[in-house]
């Protein structure tokens, strides 16, 4: 049977049965739509938190003051003091180090806090002393704010095993350094292109101290943070609460998506049914005329790829044109996990890629159980459909 | 021309527990330009055997040589061609599509066996021309009587050139005068290169055919010529 034969046969067929045509793509644009519209609420919604953060951050950052008074920096040049680890000096590049003594803390023993400026892309600022922190090249960062590390030190001829803890990762403009972690920092989309990481260390050797030290560290850096600047602890909580919402809502859109996906190929498989019931007739005629079964899964198919093309265009437009409605009800659904201010709109770009998805996989599942039903159906003997409407 | 050979048929119920045996041990011989009445009560084996010569259906256990080729080494989709061009099928209820015109039911064969569109039309207007039936070619089939929708049907069922013509009760649904109208030309389409099996309860009908074959419960009982 000619291929243009089949299309007319299918044509026909949605022709004969144009009520139950019209009731499938009905059901299948508005199942769709609704899928497009939880996945599109979900992406803007996330979007815009993101940048509404992004936002706060760039805006009140500025005013932020690092406690300089507190801190205390000198260049120190590699013969007097620092080992500086093989794989660093391997790599060839210029470095300086600078050094900046942290003198808050009242302890019977002198705390360091040293400022690594680390920038290998410019290299501007210095060179990357202890190995393993954080890979530049792959964007991985081995170390998270609060992990304790340790290496070997040089002090002008003593060698020191040395305790760092890792405070935290600071934007590249120390003044406005926003405390983030560096997972938090990606997934607000804050690119983190030269980074400054915040050593701790202790000339102590004794684990006790050390782990004392450490503790005491983080404690005033964290009244530092607390009390000296909201901001800094107003930006971490909405970014925390982001990741809540991300961690909430992403899987609830996922289950809602996957029930609705469901419904939509319940749908699908009962208009299936419906059509190789409504066409069983037309289909015995044909066999027993001789068509092949071959050719007659290519009408059905047709049919179906016909009506799913047709919702799926129908369903990308009707979810572009709310978008904006579609956005503003995410909005507002985000807004219960941070503190951001709430865009009204949304530029993030429509998700071109949810209807691609759901277009290929109504086509899988059209291709899958057209077979399935017609294995099904047809594997009757052909007298057996004749039978039926004879 | 049609041989069968020792043919059994067994239908199995759903349960694939009751087992019926349709036909019993058929041995039977069609010839070319013979036409033939295959008379008997309701499931004596009558459609179940034009079935099987037909290809719509397959035997349990023998042989059915159709011009020396064993239906049962047929694939589905070779039986599927021996259909479209060996066969031709005359349904009691005419089996008509009625969203289609009557030219294009009848050129329904054609249209599977994937014959250009102006060849098949040409072909099957002339089919319905040698019938009389070209008036109606452009027509729906809910304008045409009961006995010009048998004709049609059997316009479809020649418009292949098809060796064999299998009628299953071609006038059960026919008044006396269009049941004879359609039975003279289905005698008509015997010729030499081709065999009409026509199934019927009919005995007056069976009585103009070239042979009479009488099937009781799945057997042949009787198998006899006719001096017309």
């Amino acid at each position: 049977m000619r291929f243009k034969d089949c299309i007319s046969f299918s044509i026909f067929n949605i022709k004969s049965h144009i009520a139950r045509t019209i009731i499938t793509i009905i059901i299948q644009i508005i199942l769709t739509a609704i899928i497009f519209a939880v996945l599109w609420s979900v992406f803007a919604g996330y979007d815009s938190a993101k940048q509404d953060i992004v936002k706060d951050v760039n805006e009140n950052g500025i005013n932020f003051s690092y406690q300089t008074n507190a801190v205390s920096s000198n260049v120190i040049s590699e013969s007097e003091f620092y080992y500086i680890d093989d794989t660093i000096k391997k790599t060839k590049f210029d470095y300086s180090i600078k050094e900046t003594k942290y003198s808050a803390i009242v302890e019977e023993f002198e705390i360091y806090v040293d400022i690594i400026l680390s920038n290998l892309i410019n290299n501007e600022n210095g060179v990357f002393l202890t190995k393993g922190l954080f890979d530049y090249i792959n964007q991985f960062q081995k170390y998270e704010v609060g992990d304790m590390i340790s290496t070997n030190l040089l002090v002008g001829d003593t060698k020191y095993f040395t305790h760092f803890t890792i405070i935290g990762i600071f934007e590249d403009n120390m003044e406005r350094g926003i405390y983030l972690s560096y997972q938090n920092s990606f997934n607000v989309g804050i690119p983190i292109i030269s980074s400054i990481y915040y050593q701790l260390y202790s000339t102590e050797t004794k684990f006790s101290v050390i782990s004392k030290t450490i503790l005491n560290m983080e404690k005033n850096l964290k009244k530092i943070l607390t009390t000296d600047n909201n901001f800094y602890i107003s930006t971490l909580t909405s970014i925390k609460n982001l990741q809540i919402g991300i961690e909430i809502l992403l899987p609830i859109s996922i289950l809602i998506t996957s029930i609705l996906l469901w419904i939509l190929l319940g749908s699908i498989i009962n208009s299936l049914f419906l059509t190789c019931l409504e066409n069983e007739r037309f289909f015995a005629l044909c066999i027993s005329q001789g068509l092949q079964k071959k050719a007659l899964y290519i009408i059905v198919m047709i049919e179906f790829v016909f009506t799913s093309i047709f919702s799926i265009i129908i369903s990308s437009l009707i979810s572009f044109g709310l978008k904006n409605t579609i956005s503003g009800v995410s909005n507002k659904l985000w807004a219960i996990f941070y503190n951001g201010v709430i865009s009204t709109t949304s530029s993030a770009a429509f998700p071109f890629l949810l209807p691609l998805i759901i277009f290929v996989l109504s086509l899988v599942f059209c291709a899958i159980f057209t077979i399935y039903i017609f294995k099904r159906k047809y594997s009757n003997s052909n007298v057996e459909m004749l039978k039926g409407e004879r | 021309m049609i041989k069968l050979i020792n043919v059994n048929k067994k239908y199995l119920s759903k349960n694939s527990k009751i087992e019926t045996m349709a036909l019993k041990n058929i041995n039977l011989t069609f010839n070319k330009g013979e036409f033939v009445a295959i008379v008997g009560k309701s499931g004596s084996g009558k459609s179940t055997l034009i079935n099987l010569i037909g290809g719509l259906d397959i035997h349990t256990d023998g042989n059915i040589l159709v011009e020396d080729i064993d239906l049962a080494t047929l694939k589905e989709n070779e039986l599927a061609t021996y259909r479209n061009k060996k066969i031709g099928f005359v349904f009691q209820s005419y089996y008509l599509e009625p969203a289609f015109s009557i030219l294009k039911n009848v050129a329904l064969p054609l249209i599977i066996a994937g014959v250009e569109p102006k060849e098949r039309d040409r072909r099957a207007m002339e089919i319905l021309t040698q019938l009389g039936l070209s008036e109606q070619a452009t027509k729906n089939t809910n304008e045409l009587s009961g006995g010009e929708m048998q004709r049609v049907a059997i316009a479809r069922a020649l418009v292949g050139n098809p060796s064999i013509i299998l009628a299953d009760e071609p006038t059960g649904n026919l008044d006396t005068e269009n049941g004879r109208i359609v039975m003279d030309m289905l005698r008509n389409c015997a010729s030499n290169d081709r065999v009409v099996i026509v199934v019927t309860h009919n005995e007056t009908e069976a009585q103009n055919c070239d042979r009479i074959i009488r099937l009781q419960d799945g057997k042949v009982v009787e198998n006899i010529k006719n001096e017309i």
